[in-house]
């Protein structure tokens, strides 16, 4: 392993959706979800993905952690092209990249104690881990979150929605891995707590090196976080750059359109032109 | 004229644990054809305060105090006749639009459906009405047929359909709870001018639960910010956001993202809020932000601090509020 090489390269994914076949013996339409999308992101990089709903975010999201299969293009993680590996080997790989899903409610399971939730990821992967050093990484990760120990032992419906992102991403956290996938990770959070998890990725980003790919339609919160913003369209990236200089001078009237519609504190609203 | 008087809500709920007090001493109102917008924490009760409005808090909640709403006492009211004011006279958004639609109906028949059981329309006049509704949303033919399964719309589209249903009755009152939460930031954009529209419009009074602090301050003239329960800090919209004496709004005002313009220089942080708001079974006798608070002092820590005039129309219940100008 090369660690000169990028974290993670992908190389022109494309990815069509089959939708329902509409006549018996015509091919199946499909959706191109993805069209030639490609990114590169160094260790300890942070590389936010922007776009309306329906844009491929979260089908890069899943592409990247191949829980989805492109039709074409590549992706690399740790100089390994995830589509190559045998089965075996892509779970192993796993623990280097995981996911903190979008939505607090759906993505916890409610018969499960958070504890058993937060190391899910830990048993599929390490088996055997000690009791004792299991309880331990639960706890402290729980900490590292702003939860207490004790609510390891609690159910998910004990805690508001903000609480439960929280052990979402506890639960990404608790495999130490190199790249998180954050799908809309603080969207649904209050902004003082949405404060403290941003703080606590970037903390995470310099304690330990990790890189994010942070998919977000939250301009606002991607310019805290990101080094480099990429926005995508209907599948396509229509401009990548340097955080500070899209925000500042964004050349796409696509990109331009999205940061207008950005509420802020102090500027009256402006109309959008309502597009269903 | 004063459409929605909440007072001295209290909402207390059974737990395995003992009674959790969920909303302590809560009020406000709301005028005919105004707009309140309600910020906090998570967890900090605004939900509970929505569906205490709506008459649908969980069973094991007790309420107590008032909620006064076109003159008659909600609370007071049993179940039958406050079935007839839901979805009539009051009417919510929820944060994501398929809890409040069936998968397996059409948009047009679940528009329709209000109509006929509250204003006892006939299928082909409901009907007719609801294509109406669904074009004054923004979901108009030939584009979305009323015949499309909610599956078929996409988050944005959904939730004017919700919208759609909510304004079907004519009602004085609508609660959105976070409505725009769960969608992007063009959608968002647009759902919110929708909200302001029509409810503008109808002259119907808007009642706005949001973390997002821009949207409070871009969509609502007056506001209350709670905290685990309370309301710690009201007043017009825009006197709020001038001064945010309550230290707990000054630290929310300060945490959003969007506050801040500019990228943030490597290794400064965001202003966070130390800790976590206290849980409803271990709330202190004193001020309920006491161990979050910058300005704490001795004298915070025996009684929960009084509702103090700062200005009219403007109230903090702090010992020691901010009384300087908000920072630029
Ligand atoms: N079904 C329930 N059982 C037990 N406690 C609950 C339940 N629902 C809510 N609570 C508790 O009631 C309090 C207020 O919750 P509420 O949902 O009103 O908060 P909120 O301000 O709407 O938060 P959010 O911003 O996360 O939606 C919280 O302490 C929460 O943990
Ligand atoms: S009363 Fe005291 S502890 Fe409470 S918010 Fe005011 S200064 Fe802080
Ligand atoms: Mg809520």
């Amino acid at each position: 392993m090369n660690s000169t090489a990028p974290l993670l390269q992908v190389e022109h994914l494309t990815l069509d959706y089959r939708l329902p076949r509409r006549r018996l013996f015509a091919p199946p339409p499909h959706h191109r979800a993805l069209d030639d999308v490609s990114l590169t992101l160094a260790r300890g990089e942070s590389l936010a993905v922007v776009g309306e709903s329906g844009s491929g975010k979260s089908t890069l999201a899943r592409t990247v952690l191949a829980l989805e299969r492109p039709q074409a293009g590549r992706v690399v993680l740790l100089g390994r092209d995830v589509f190559a590996l045998p089965a075996d080997e892509l779970r192993k790989l796993r623990r280097h990249a995981q996911m903190v899903f979008q939505d607090p409610y759906g993505s916890l399971d409610p018969r499960r104690k958070v504890g058993w939730i937060v190391a899910e990821p830990l048993d599929a992967l390490e088996q055997g881990v000690e009791s004792a050093e299991r309880r331990a990484r639960i706890a402290e990760t729980l900490q590292s979150v702003g939860l207490q120990s004790g609510d390891a032992d609690k159910f998910p419906h004990e805690f508001s929605g903000g609480q439960r992102q929280r052990i979402a991403i506890a639960r990404a956290l608790i495999t130490r891995p190199a790249l998180i996938v954050a799908d809309e990770a603080v969207s649904a959070l209050d902004v003082s707590v949405q404060a403290q998890v941003l703080n606590l990725l970037m903390d995470l980003r310099e304690r330990l090196g990790l890189s994010y790919l942070f998919i977000s339609h939250d301009l606002a919160v991607v310019r805290q976080v990101a080094d480099r913003v990429m926005v995508l369209r209907d599948g396509r990236v229509v401009e990548e750059g340097e955080v500070e200089g899209l925000f500042r001078a964004p050349q796409h009237p696509y990109t331009r359109a999205l940061l207008a519609a950005v509420p802020r504190i102090g500027v009256p609203r402006r109309r959008v032109t309502a597009a269903p | 004229m004063t459409l929605l008087s909440v007072r001295d809500l209290c909402v207390t709920l059974e737990t395995p644990e003992g009674p959790a007090p969920i909303l302590e001493d809560v009020g406000f109102d709301l005028a005919a054809g105004g707009s309140l917008g309600l910020v906090g924490e998570s967890g900090c009760g605004k939900s509970m305060t929505a569906l205490a409005v709506m008459g649908l808090l969980p069973e094991r909640a007790v309420a107590t105090g008032e909620i006064v709403f076109e003159g008659c006492n909600l609370l007071a009211l049993p179940e039958g006749a406050l079935c007839k004011l839901r979805g009539r006279r009051l009417a919510m958004v929820f944060q994501e639009p398929m809890t409040a639609l069936n998968p397996v109906k059409t948009i047009g028949a679940q528009v329709a459906e209000g109509l006929r059981w509250h204003l006892g329309l006939g299928r082909g006049e409901a009907e007719a009405r609801a294509v109406k509704l669904l074009d004054r949303v923004g979901v108009p033919r030939p584009r979305f047929a009323p015949g499309l399964y909610p599956h078929q719309l996409s988050g944005g589209q959904r939730q004017r359909v919700v919208i759609a249903m909510a304004l079907a009755c004519d009602p004085a009152l609508l609660i959105a709870d976070e409505p725009t939460t769960a969608l992007d930031v063009t959608s968002q954009a647009a759902i919110l001018d929708l909200l302001a529209e029509v409810a503008a419009e109808a002259g119907l009074a808007l009642l706005l639960i949001t973390h997002d602090l821009a949207v409070v301050w871009q969509n609502t003239r007056s506001m209350i910010v709670m905290y685990a329960g309370r309301v710690v800090e009201r007043g017009g919209t825009h006197e709020v956001f001038a001064r945010m004496a309550h230290p707990y709004s000054r630290g929310l005002f300060a945490a959003s993202p969007g506050a801040l313009d500019a990228v943030l220089p490597p290794g400064r942080r965001l202003a966070a809020i130390p800790g976590l708001v206290p849980d409803p079974l271990h709330r202190p006798a004193g001020c309920v932000f006491a161990g979050r608070c910058p300005r704490a002092a001795a004298d915070c820590l025996p009684a929960q601090p009084a509702e103090r005039r700062l200005a009219p129309g403007h109230a903090v219940a702090c010992l020691h509020p901010h009384l300087e100008a908000t920072p630029a």
